[in-house]
């Protein structure tokens, strides 16, 4: 893989490449050569290690990912006793390499082991034969295939009844290789862990693997009992524990300074005792600027380890005309050495708290400020003068093969000092986009509340507090212990996910007033908010605090505060990483109900798929300060009762096409400014939907509200909001209109083509206009298709319409006479009030009035009865 | 959450409530009711919404000691429908009587 710098600076300017982990290399092969690859007249050499010892080891990443396994013990994979008692079964592993087929002592591909408590171990022989040892009940059973191929890549091992078959794949499939006729007792039902590399306290395997899997049946049908698959996209290089498809978490154990380490980038492993490469500038060089992404292993290496070095010919780093970036002593700091002086700079490194982090650095007279992560940085603080004059380099170790650090190198490159920050932030970039080495909370994230970082147990205080510092971030940095005094209010963590029991479960946080986006991923879905900056000390399952009462139950796998200048892809970075680790992507259960009720810190809700949620009942209720809810629809909502009301909405545009009640759903949005054409056709239930929404002028023509439903209720459905015009809607179905419109004041006008309960019965229209102060402009044929009245139909209707014309008037008792309808045995009053300074009643307002009276109906106008 | 693994209660006795809080922490030997408690303090409680004055909580049976005592006054063992019923419970929405004041300003 050649780094192409061009978009990144001009072939001036790149010069001083020094390395990149090469992935031309073969699987645990020791690196005598690591090409240069810059190109232009400053290009240094080549680094070099004759030493075969001295080489550091490439683990290439062979576009999959499986997990390296050093051959040391405590170097395996585990999952805590995972099965019942095997009767027939399958066991296979795929992906390993050609030294797993032929080791040069016996490996173990996976066990269930423990002595006294046993059920099987799955091995390999230097012989290249395959042994299976099976435990049951009449005792301990040891079979062995004849060798398989060298060639073999996977290999199977399959009982059923008496029957053992070995298959092995050499890149073609599985075929049978040989059989074995075996005990077929069930085998013993162990509570030992299944381990994958290991068994017990032997026989480590070294070389790779990337799947191995258990089915309880001999075909290797269905669905396994264990699947554990490095490959899998959720698994990310360097994980140490990840949920793998079959839901269990597997750990993987680590132990020494070549640990085992799930492989999804390439990496060349300095071993911390001699590894180090070493090579010539072929030019002297007074300055630089070096980036390398690395991550530290076991102790770290020896003291003073070299990350990367340079000295004059024939002298060393620390002296004058050298410079190197360095462990300080033993302790986990990184020490700038600079013609001979020396300052510290970074702190939590060689302890391995970062992961794999990317380390920049310019190398001038006066500047050696340094920054990790886009972070970190010195400020000012590395300013040792004068320019140094060096021809010789190394990496991970000093020319003289001394200061030997225990790293995994990812990239490592050095630039002329002139480069410009913008240039040196496109490096970053570039590197960053292309290996992954660090997501934005790492940056400048505010905390991360890692489950995988939560002691185990009840989290309480003390040692048993859950810490959300981000080592390294420029606004995360500092101990942010969630702490839970009360017993019966603490969250359980097993070092994976921290399960919240009850509505009573909780934690106390030191007290933050900071805005940002809040991510956070839970069993309930993974969510992401923008905050406001309102004071928060405490930390439910789904964020900060809401209706306590309403606290939710569930698991949480981490909630990251990132900045308000986070983009999109940092959210969505982060987003991804909580669902890699067994968050919810979606919405999960049929109900989100009261989830985020009073959340008065939420200002924007991001979008979430919400398929197969029922019920957001009081969902966002009271959520006051969220002006935007970006979810596009609520598919399969059928009950979101005041779900929104008395939030701060300023506009909604989420479809709710199996809603069946939306009653109260937007009641007292005082924002409310926009409502979209939104798809509420199967609604039957709008009371007080849109109550008190003083801020809605307008209400969107294409809306559908029940159109696909029967006996629909608008009672008080727009009562006191801001509505100046209404739109010529398709409001047939509905049959309660009591109050709909009552006190719009600003309600000037409805539009022609309005059609009000064309099919409906039983209709109910008292009060639907009271005191619409404003109204002037009532429609023709509203009511044409009117259908039965119910009792006080229309009591009360148009009173207090005090700006009503004449004109309207007409329009009103005509379209009612036109319907047929007679009027309901009780309450036959039509209540109207106009503005007589618009007209008289015209002679066809009369007629109708004849009409309507014959048909038992008392028409009041302005309190008298015509 | 769910009646096996849980007990659901209405207290509405401050003192008695106190009272078992404090026998609570005595018998687990928590070293200040101020700084460590094996149930919450009667003000952080879920409120009753129905009466606003007794209040709603659940404990954990894992947590519960044999000698935590609930049979006394002011403590009513509920089941977990009942509970979410009465944390969930609403005042009666009050449209029509105020339409019916309304119409009867007109009448």
């Amino acid at each position: 893989m050649a780094l192409n710098l061009s978009t990144l600076t001009n072939s001036a300017t790149s010069g001083d490449v020094l390395a990149e982990a090469l992935t031309t290399a073969d699987f645990l092969e020791s690196v005598p050569v690591l090409r240069n690859l810059a190109r232009g007249s400053q290009k240094g050499g080549d680094a070099k290690q004759g030493t075969a010892l001295n080489q550091p080891k490439a683990l290439p990443y062979d576009g999959k990912g499986y997990l390296y396994m050093p051959g040391v013990i405590g170097n395996h994979a585990s999952i805590p006793n995972p099965l019942g008692a095997l009767d027939d079964f399958t066991f296979q592993v795929d992906g390993l390499n050609a030294g797993v087929v032929r080791p040069a002592s016996t490996v173990t591909l996976f066990s269930q082991y423990n002595a006294g408590n046993s059920s099987f171990i799955f091995r390999q022989q230097t012989s290249g034969k395959v042994k299976v040892v099976l435990y049951c009940s009449a005792g301990s059973f040891v079979y062995q295939s004849t060798a398989i191929p060298t060639n073999t890549v996977g290999i199977r091992v399959t009982r059923v009844g008496t029957l053992l078959t070995y298959l092995v794949d050499t890149g073609s499939g599985y075929v049978s290789h040989d059989t074995d006729t075996v005990v077929d007792n069930a085998l013993i039902d162990s509570t030992s862990p299944f381990r994958i590399g290991e068994y017990g306290n032997g026989d480590p395997l070294l070389g790779k693997m990337s799947r191995a899997r258990v089915w309880n049946n001999g075909t290797a049908s269905g669905t396994p009992s264990i699947d554990v698959d490095f490959t899998a996209t959720n698994v990310r290089h360097g994980d140490t524990k990840f949920k793998c498809a079959t839901g269990q978490v597997v750990t993987i154990n680590q132990s020494g300074n070549d640990p085992a380490t799930v492989i999804k980038k390439s990496v060349l492993r300095f071993d911390g005792t001699n590894d180090g490469l070493q090579g010539l500038f072929n030019q002297t060089i007074d300055s630089g600027y070096m980036f390398a992404s690395f991550s530290v292993l076991g102790d770290g290496g020896e003291s003073l380890a070299r990350i990367f070095s340079a000295n004059s010919t024939g002298a060393f780093d620390y002296q004058s005309g050298g410079f190197t970036l360095r462990r300080f002593e033993l302790n986990h700091q990184i020490q700038v050495r600079w013609n001979g002086g020396s300052e510290v700079t970074h702190s939590d490194v060689f302890n391995g708290e970062r992961g794999d982090f990317l380390l920049e650095s310019p190398l001038r007279a006066g500047d050696q400020n340094s920054k990790i992560n886009n972070a970190d940085a010195d400020d000012g603080a590395c300013v040792l003068p004068n320019p140094v004059s060096s021809e010789e380099f190394g990496i991970g170790s000093n020319t003289a093969g001394d200061g030997n650090a225990c790293i995994d190198l990812e990239y490592l490159a050095l630039f002329p000092s002139s480069i410009t920050d913008a240039q040196a932030a496109d490096v970053v970039k570039y590197i960053n986009n292309r290996n992954l080495v660090f997501l934005r909370h790492q940056t400048d994230g505010y905390y991360f509340y890692d489950a995988q970082n939560a002691p185990v147990g009840p989290i309480t205080s003390g040692s048993s507090a859950w810490n959300g510092r981000i080592v390294g971030s420029d606004f995360g940095d500092s101990d942010r212990y969630a702490t839970q005094s009360t017993a019966n209010h603490q969250p359980v963590s097993d070092g994976f996910k921290v399960t919240f029991a009850d509505n009573t479960d909780h934690l106390d946080i030191p007290s933050i007033n900071q805005a940002g986006w809040q991510i956070v991923g839970t069993s309930l879905g993974t969510f992401v908010y923008r905050v406001n900056a309102n004071e928060q000390i405490r930390l439910n399952l789904l964020g900060y605090r809401g209706s306590a009462g309403d606290r939710k139950a569930g698991d949480l796998y981490g909630i990251i505060l990132l900045p308000e200048s986070a983009t999109g892809k940092d959210i969505q970075e982060a987003r991804k990483m909580l669902i890699d680790r067994g968050a919810s992507e979606s919405v999960t259960g049929s109900s989100a109900e009261t989830f985020w009720l009073s959340r008065s810190d939420i200002v924007e809700f991001e979008s979430v798929d919400f398929s197969g949620v029922a019920n957001v009942r009081f969902g966002w209720n009271s959520c006051s300060a969220m002006t935007k809810f970006n979810v596009g629809s609520l598919p399969d909502a059928t009950n979101v009762y005041n779900a929104f009301g008395s939030s701060g909405l300023t506009s909604f545009n989420t479809d709710l096409p199996l809603a069946l009640r939306v009653d109260f759903a937007w009641k007292d949005c005082a924002s409310l400014a926009s409502f979209g054409a939104v798809d509420i056709k199967n609604c039957t239930n709008f009371t007080s939907s849109w109550q008190g929404t003083s801020a809605l002028t307008s209400f969107p023509a294409g809306a559908k509200l029940g159109t696909s439903a029967s006996n629909v209720n608008f009672s008080s459905a727009w009562k006191s909001s801001g509505l100046t015009s209404f739109p010529a809607l398709e409001l047939n179905n509905g049959n309660n209109f009591v109050l709909a419109f009552d006190a719009c004041s600003n309600l000037t006008s409805l539009e022609t083509g309005i059609s009000f309960s064309a099919n409906a019965s039983n209709i109910a229209f008292y009060g639907a206009f009271l005191n619409c102060t404003s109204l002037v402009d009532f429609p023709p044929r509203a009511f044409d298709g009117f259908g039965t009245p119910a009792n006080d139909s229309f009591l009360n209707t148009w009173l207090g319409c005090s700006a009503l014309s004449a004109n309207s008037v007409e329009n009103i008792l005509v379209s009612i006479d036109t319907s047929g309808q007679s009027a309901p045995s009780s309450g036959p009053q039509i209540t109207i009030s106009y503005n007589v300074a618009t007209g008289s009643l015209s002679a066809a307002t009369n007629t109708a009035v004849t009409s309507l009276k014959a048909k038992g109906w008392s028409i009041i106008v302005n309190n008298v009865t015509l | 959450m769910n009646d096996q693994s849980h007990r659901f209660f209405l207290f509405s006795i401050e003192e008695n409530y106190n009272a078992l809080l404090n026998r609570g922490n005595e018998a687990r030997d928590l070293p200040s009711e101020t700084t460590e408690r094996w149930i919450a303090k009667w003000e952080d409680l879920f409120l009753d919404p129905e009466t606003s004055t007794s209040r709603l909580y659940c404990i954990k049976k894992s947590g519960i000691l044999d000698s935590d005592i609930f049979e006394m006054d002011g403590v009513e063992e509920i089941d977990l429908e009942t509970y979410l019923a009465r944390l969930r419970w609403e005042p009666p929405v009050e449209d029509d009587l105020e339409m019916i004041d309304e119409l009867e300003l007109v009448e």
